[in-house]
């Protein structure tokens, strides 16, 4: 069974990386994004991506 | 920008998985523990994560932006100054208290060290205080729905409402801190790209430095009187009235974020959880002020984006943030945005109702309703508390709606009840001979003269209902003055008052009180479980910082 860790950490994971790749891809598709010379979605995308795959991860090789 | 489907989808799987992660805990909702203390059980990165998203709300994140812009660096007081070290206070001095007299409520603390009077006074205050606090989040939420998406205002009330009341019906406190959570890494995430091109644009921190007023990029150099700098306040204000007393205040006896360290799973963990909430509190600035420097930049230097106005001409601070997001991402990021101003709106009001929910539960209810009963009948009473919390709140809400200086209000009241509640406190903690009528005395003494020296002096057209015996600079410099009156005439009626009354016997205030209560041993084996530790780098770091920006 999971502990509340790992629900959360697994929950919080999924969220951010569903968004994230998202974003990620109006980013790639649109390819109108740029602002300041930073491609936005790209780098918010891919931030919010790294940061639920992590979290995915973790919860999958935290100990219950 | 205007929003698009993809802006859309983001927002609405937000609201997808806050309902998910209600559904998801509900299963473990048996006793009253579960709905209304998460059955103290939830690991150190949760609560000190909680900790500091409790304090996460809208007021914190739009207004942060908006006091960036309007005054500048300085603003930073409220962390670096106004926060960090009590936070530090609480994890190392007070959490022992807290935690050890296991009280379910800083209310039912009060009762265990001092009497029923004074835990009633207080339950009833801050009952009152989280709910107008829960309902101006959901007013600000409806206005912005309102402004930028161009939401109908009811339609917006109902729907936030019925989605804080479907995640926190289900599943309790669980519930609205998992949300939390989620809430910090949205706000970081979904703020920081923001960040980044606006100092792009700017040409980084020197950039901001050579355009805006030597004031406004300075911490401590210009608080040597209140009209050097855009605050108006003077250093003494600002070390008194914020670093010690409100900050204190609110930081070491709020029960809405006291209450996410008293759910940890032990001793250890509950002390530690302010502690571990300092470290990304201290970088918090660089996300929610940073941005209203960086616009007012823009503003000052011609660039592209000029600060919103009301229809008086007036610019209008609060909407910073918001047209930041609106005139600088794409679609997509602008969904992520909004979606993470959405979410501090909602778990604003969610930590509010959850908190309202356990102090009328345990500290009304239970106290003097119903005082013998099965744990399944105040589970029970939890959860219609919640629905009765958050209707409660929609009729604050329409309050706010009708009068436009309910936010004032509301940060006035803070000052009246968090101020001379840290007294009480204090000398509750730390002086046994602290009497409970002492303590209840102070209390009412020390709000009354919270609303008496609001009624003699006067800032910004406010104030001054009694006579006008001085005229602050600043809004701020006089709410911090009121603070310091509220605390100190607490302070002094408490230890007058106990001088005369007779104290509860020493054997009564074992684990209450510092000097009769044996240290807990500690059993870290390594030096980040050890709050002391932990309290001194967290200091040391913050020291460095205003010293930065100094």
């Amino acid at each position: 069974m999971m502990n509340k860790l790992n629900d959360l950490l697994f929950v919080i994971g999924l969220f951010l990386t569903i968004i994230g790749v998202i974003v990620f891809l109006t980013g790639a598709i649109t390819n109108n994004d740029l602002v300041q010379g930073i491609r936005v979605n790209l780098v918010g995308g891919g931030m919010l991506s790294v940061v639920g795959i992590s979290m995915i991860l973790k919860s999958h090789f935290t100990k219950a | 920008m205007q929003l698009s489907t993809v802006d859309y989808l983001v927002i609405a799987i937000y609201f997808v998985f806050v309902l998910g992660i209600g559904f998801l805990v509900k299963r473990k909702m048996k006793s009253s523990s579960d709905f209304l203390q998460s059955g103290r059980s939830l690991p150190l990165w949760i609560t000190g994560l909680a900790f500091i998203s409790a304090n996460l709300g809208a007021q914190e994140v739009i207004g942060m932006a908006a006091s960036g812009a309007k005054y500048g660096i300085m603003t930073s007081h409220f962390y670096w100054l106004g926060a960090i070290p009590a936070m530090v206070f609480l994890g190392i001095f007070m959490m022992p208290f807290y935690y050890g007299s296991r009280a379910r409520s800083v209310p039912e603390y009060l009762v265990l060290r001092f009497d029923e009077k004074t835990r009633t006074f207080n339950a009833l205050t801050f009952a009152a205080m989280t709910l107008f606090s829960s309902g101006v989040s959901l007013y600000a939420l409806a206005l912005l729905f309102q402004t930028l998406l161009g939401w109908p205002f009811n339609i917006s009330i109902l729907l936030a409402a019925g989605i804080v009341m479907g995640y926190t019906f289900l599943g309790g406190l669980t519930s609205a801190v998992y949300n939390e959570v989620l809430q910090f890494f949205l706000i970081v995430l979904g703020i920081a790209p923001l960040v980044f091109v606006g100092l792009a644009q700017v040409g980084g921190w020197q950039g901001i430095v050579a355009a805006l007023p030597a004031d406004m990029t300075s911490t401590w150099q210009y608080l040597g009187s209140e009209d050097s700098n855009a605050m108006g306040v003077n250093w003494w204000q600002m070390a008194m009235g914020l670093g010690f007393v409100l900050s204190f205040g609110y930081w070491c006896t709020d029960f809405l974020v006291v209450q996410r360290a008293m759910i940890a799973r032990n001793m250890s963990a509950a002390q530690r959880t302010p502690l571990i909430a300092a470290f990304p509190k201290m970088l918090l600035p660089f996300v929610v002020i940073l941005p209203g420097l960086i616009a007012l930049t823009l503003h000052k230097t011609g660039g592209s984006f000029q600060l919103p106005t009301k229809p008086d001409g007036r610019i209008d601070y609060d909407l910073t943030l918001p047209m930041m997001l609106m005139n600088y991402y794409p679609n997509g990021m602008l969904g992520v945005g909004l979606t993470a101003l959405i979410a501090s709106f909602m778990s604003g009001m969610a930590g509010n109702v959850t908190a309202f929910n356990a102090v009328w539960t345990y500290d009304i209810y239970q106290a003097h309703i119903k005082k013998e009963a099965p744990d399944a009948h105040y589970l029970l009473v939890g959860k219609i508390t919640t629905i009765v919390g958050i209707a409660l709140s929609i009729a604050t809400a329409y309050l706010a709606s009708q009068f436009n200086n309910i936010m004032d209000f509301l940060q006035l009241v803070f000052g009246f009840v968090n101020a001379p509640l840290f007294a009480t406190f204090m000398l509750g903690m730390f002086w046994k001979r602290t009497t409970p009528n002492g303590a209840f005395w102070g209390l009412v003494s020390g709000t009354a003269a919270a609303a008496v020296t609001h009624g003699m002096t006067v800032a910004e057209g406010k104030g001054g209902w009694l006579s006008q015996s001085h005229t602050f600079a600043s809004g701020m410099g006089h709410a911090f003055f009121i603070a310091i009156m509220a605390w100190l005439v607490c302070f002094v009626v408490t230890i007058a008052v106990s001088m005369f009354t007779k104290p509860r016997p020493e054997a009564e205030l074992t684990g209450l009180v510092y000097s009769l209560t044996a240290r807990p041993k500690s059993e870290a084996k390594v030096w980040y479980e050890k709050p002391v530790v932990l309290g001194v780098i967290v200091l040391t770091a913050t020291f460095l910082l205003n010293l930065i920006y100094w």
